[in-house]
């Protein structure tokens, strides 16, 4: 037992509650960083000689006790682009590279995989996704044309704010009733805007007249087309007439196909729908009206009735549209918006776990990156395999708790206080050894 | 849960406070706006990680019942339908004058008898020849001012088309607008609520012009229904019609008789638009109206034709003109209401209403022979007169054969309008025919408008029960709002003494 091995561990102790305070003076200064988690202190003992007849005085370490698995309070934003996280789990971002240029267009990233829960982000001006603390956030990319996500990659996110491409008409849907008895024998008419490769609207008139009970015949008039307006008449009959059994006043069959109209034949249950070609001038464009199925009442019907009724008619061309805004959804996905009410879906934000979140390695701006110990990050979709849900336009702020590290700093106070009273006291003793010799 | 937290809490409740209070205060603003149906603000508890984290605002909603109002949008277009025809045919009502007041057509029609027997007591009375002259004066002079009136009628129905045409392009356009800017705030999450108010006003608007109704698409937008089947999407550009102005007369038609259709992209949509004030200035212009004219021309030419079949050329005979299809079978005499007058050469000389103008070979199916008397003839010449008084007033053009059938199909410059009555047999039931058909048709007018009008004001007061802004109840819930914003003081309060503690002790 020696006086000056309990001045060293009370040295210990000075330098074990000083690492506390330095932890509870970080996490005091980041309670209102967004996405901070707060590091704890553990106190851990160090032996020299502890046996059944004697102990000496030992010494303390403080170390840092990371709790990154805390969910921090969620406070909704002004920010319609920003997110939170609620349950486990990390956004995928990139810090940009070090020498990278910061007026280049194009950004030049760090190869290093960041994770982190600072979710207040906005556009910037190249159109990448950025939080308050720099970093980029990762989605997996969603191809444009067939919509499917490739969870396989994780890259930064860009919106492009270019324009949607107009989408020719393929498909035109009609659903309404022709008149069983109309009351007068002039066509009844029905015009559909539709779109050519450029998304130049243009009208295609499908004139009904009724042949004789149960028959009609469709013209098909497209007045902009480059050759001929006429581009050709179809019989549709319902009901017995047809001479397929059907239900009374649903399409039975469709033919007697003239000009440049090919008309489906019957197919008990399918559908029903007649093909036109027309030239906007953009070459020729076939176009398929769909009448619903043979027999059934969803699409084109013939019931009692003096006039035309129109339910819906619905075609699947789409007019040039400019950029609007880009939204994030609560499932993670990235959406751009166009002008013209049309919207794509560019990536999908997925929700990194890790086996143990609080190995993770800290970085600056909250961020972390993965450790030998934290295990290997598992990338999911939004709520699923233990993932955490998404909230839309709400930030997570900091996990610290003021109360608490005040309390802390209490104890680390009167700890410290207490430890330099053991090295005073000490030093009294040690003077009072030394005055044992005069 | 940190002292923090709690005040989070708290900060989103008095967010969710402040936008429930705009809420309400965007409510009791528009208590009085037309159209505007009450929104109230949504919240969702917000939790995270199993704690709870306060309440999340969302966007505010409309309160009202949808099916009610797609109702009372489809009564807007009948009463306003209704009224377009009832003001019309109101106007012509009262230009048909009183019956029993002596200015009416039957009445007139009896005069003109009248005056042809005073000449048959004293056929060589110049008063009496006066009279006569006179009479026939009154009556075209009242079948001219009917025309007239009908053709005022049928160019206001035209002008009433070209007006609506362009209010229905204007509230079209600002609907295709709120449409898309609807989309838009949808697909950023805001509140629509206040654009759909907007929409639903210009819907309203739109409503009274023609029958339509508004379908929600799958994409948000919104597809336009007329009654006549004509499908209309909602986007900008917006769908427009045009139409061109014109001059009507009695032969003037649609189609291409020189009153020009209604197009959308080119295409001629006239017949798919039905319904509303539009619809009803169409049906007037192209049937109602044209019909009455037709009845008239043929009254007209009927009451020529009674008096020189017996040999009194009394009226000017139509001038043969007027453009019609060829086959009509008024060609010939079309509009001739509004041109028949009396025989100059029978005002010039009086006595020719005894005397007679034309000589008329007998027929067997026709009119018997007839020699007029000859200038300085016989003073007392009573074979005319006794001729027009039996037969041209009557329902036989000799003793045995009926007088030929006025056409009460086949009318107008088409040739497809009808007068809803059967051939009359004398001139006298064919006037009473006219202005009671007509008479009836006002007033079946006016009566469906009071009755579709009360129908429309119980749909509207039942829909307005839904949606529209009770002042009384927004104030409750201001006083409970109020209520918590002050529980929500208290807990903040209480954090910041508990700070104020908690600094102390540190």
């Amino acid at each position: 037992m020696s006086l000056l091995g309990a001045m060293d561990t009370a040295i210990s102790g000075l330098k074990a509650q000083s690492s506390a305070f330095g932890n509870i003076s970080d996490n005091l200064a980041n309670s209102q960083s967004v996405g901070f988690k707060s590091t704890d202190t553990a106190f851990i003992d160090y032996l020299t000689t502890s046996t059944a007849t004697q102990n000496t005085s030992g010494a303390v370490v403080a170390v840092p006790d990371y709790v990154n698995n805390v969910q921090g309070t969620i406070s909704q934003s002004d920010n319609p682009m920003a997110l939170a996280i609620s349950g486990q789990g990390f956004f995928p971002v990139s810090q940009p590279a070090v020498n990278a240029s910061t007026t280049s267009a194009t950004q030049q990233f760090n190869p290093l995989q960041f994770y982190t829960r600072t979710g207040d982000f906005t556009l910037n001006k190249n159109g990448y996704l950025v939080n308050s603390a720099g970093e980029f956030l990762n989605g997996w990319p969603v191809n444009a044309a067939t919509g499917v996500v490739n969870a396989n990659a994780l890259a930064p996110i860009r919106v492009s704010q270019s324009n949607l491409a107009p989408t020719p008409t393929a498909n035109i849907t009609l659903s309404a009733n022709l008149p069983a008895s109309p009351s007068s024998t002039s066509p009844v008419s029905s015009q559909v805007t539709v779109y050519d490769g450029l998304g130049t609207a243009h009208v295609i008139d499908l004139s009904w007249t009724q042949n004789a009970t149960n028959d009609w015949t469709v013209a098909v008039t497209s007045p902009d087309d480059v050759s001929a307006p006429a581009l050709g008449t179809a019989d549709v009959k319902f009901g017995a007439t047809s001479g397929n059994t059907v239900a009374d006043g649903t399409v039975g069959s469709i033919g007697s196909a003239t000009g440049g109209v090919t008309a489906s034949g019957y197919n008990a249950g399918g559908p029903a729908s007649l093909s036109f070609t027309t030239n906007f001038g953009q070459g020729s464009q076939s176009i398929n009206l769909n009448l619903g199925n043979f027999g059934s009442s969803t699409g084109l019907t013939q019931y009692a009735g003096t006039s035309y009724s129109l339910g819906g008619v619905t075609q699947d061309g789409v007019p040039p549209g400019s950029f609007s805004s880009v939204t994030t959804e609560a499932s993670g996905n990235v959406v751009i918006n166009y002008s013209n009410g049309q919207n794509r879906t560019i990536a999908q934000v997925p929700v990194i776990t890790f086996a143990d979140p609080n190995a993770l390695q800290r970085q600056n701006g909250q961020a972390f990156t993965a450790t030998q110990a934290s295990g290997t990050p598992t990338a999911n979709s939004a709520g699923n395999e233990g993932a955490g849900t998404l909230l839309v336009g709400s930030v997570e702020q900091s996990n610290v708790d003021i109360a608490t590290e005040f309390s802390k700093l209490i104890v680390a106070q009167q700890a410290y206080s207490s430890n330099a009273k053991v090295i005073t006291t000490g030093s009294d003793m040690m003077q009072t050894t030394i005055n044992i010799i005069r | 849960m940190t002292l923090d937290g709690v005040l989070h809490i708290a900060t989103s409740a008095l967010a969710d406070i402040n936008s429930q209070t705009a809420v309400i205060s965007q409510n009791v603003a528009n208590v009085n706006t037309t159209g505007y149906s009450q929104e109230v603000g949504t919240q969702t508890a917000l939790t995270a990680g199993g704690q709870g984290m306060g309440v999340l605002v969302g966007p505010a909603q409309r309160e009202l019942n949808q099916a009610l109002q797609n109702q009372v949008i489809a009564q807007n277009a009948t009463v306003a339908a209704l009224s377009t025809t009832a003001a019309s045919l109101s106007g012509i009502d009262s230009v048909q004058g009183t019956p029993g007041q002596a200015n009416d057509l039957p009445s007139l029609v009896g005069q003109l008898q009248n005056a042809f027997t005073g000449l048959q007591s004293d056929p060589s009375s110049s008063a009496a020849q006066q009279t006569v002259v006179s009479a026939a004066g009154s009556l075209a002079g009242q079948i001219n001012t009917l025309s007239q009136a009908y053709t005022t009628a049928r160019q206001n129905a035209q002008n009433g088309v070209v007006a609506t045409v362009n209010t229905l392009n204007a509230s079209l356009g600002t609907i295709s607008t709120l449409t898309q800017q609807i989309v838009e705030a949808q697909q950023s999450g805001q509140s629509t609520a206040d654009l759909e108010n907007q929409r639903d006003a210009a819907i309203t608007t739109a409503s009274t012009l023609v029958g339509i109704r508004f379908v929600t698409q799958p994409n948000g937008g919104l597809l336009g229904i007329t009654q006549g089947g004509l499908g209309l999407e909602m986007q900008m550009p917006p769908p427009q019609f045009a139409v061109a102005a014109a001059t009507v007369s009695a032969s003037t038609y649609y189609p291409g008789g020189g009153l020009g259709a209604i197009t959308l992209h080119g295409q001629d949509v006239t017949g798919n638009l039905t319904g509303g004030r539009l619809g009803a200035d169409i049906t007037l212009r192209d049937t109602t109206l044209p019909a009455y004219q037709g009845a008239l021309d043929e009254f007209a030419n009927t009451l020529n034709n009674a008096f020189a079949n017996q040999g009194l050329q009394l009226f000017t005979p139509p001038a043969g003109t007027g453009a019609t299809a060829s086959t009509a079978p008024q060609a010939g005499y079309l509009g001739y209401a509004g041109t028949i007058a009396v025989n100059p050469a029978v005002t010039a000389t009086p006595a020719l209403v005894r005397d007679g103008t034309t000589t008329i070979t007998g027929s067997a199916t026709g009119a018997s022979a007839f020699t007029p008397n000859p200038a300085g003839g016989a003073a007392s010449f009573g074979t005319l007169v006794q001729r027009v008084l039996s037969f041209s007033f009557g329902s036989q053009i000799q003793s045995g054969v009926a007088q030929p059938a006025p056409a009460v199909t086949g009318l107008g410059p088409t040739g497809s309008l009808s007068a809803p009555f059967q051939p009359p047999a004398s001139l006298a039931s064919f006037a009473t025919d006219i202005v009671a058909t007509q008479s009836n048709d006002a007033a079946t007018a006016t009566n469906q408008l009071t009755n579709e009008t009360g129908l429309q004001q119980a749909l509207t007061s039942s829909f307005s029960a839904t949606s529209s802004v009770n002042v009384d109840a927004e104030m409750s819930k201001m006083v409970q709002l109020q209520n918590a914003y002050g529980a929500i003081g208290h807990i903040i309060a209480a954090v910041q003494t508990m700070w104020t503690a908690l600094l102390q002790i540190a």
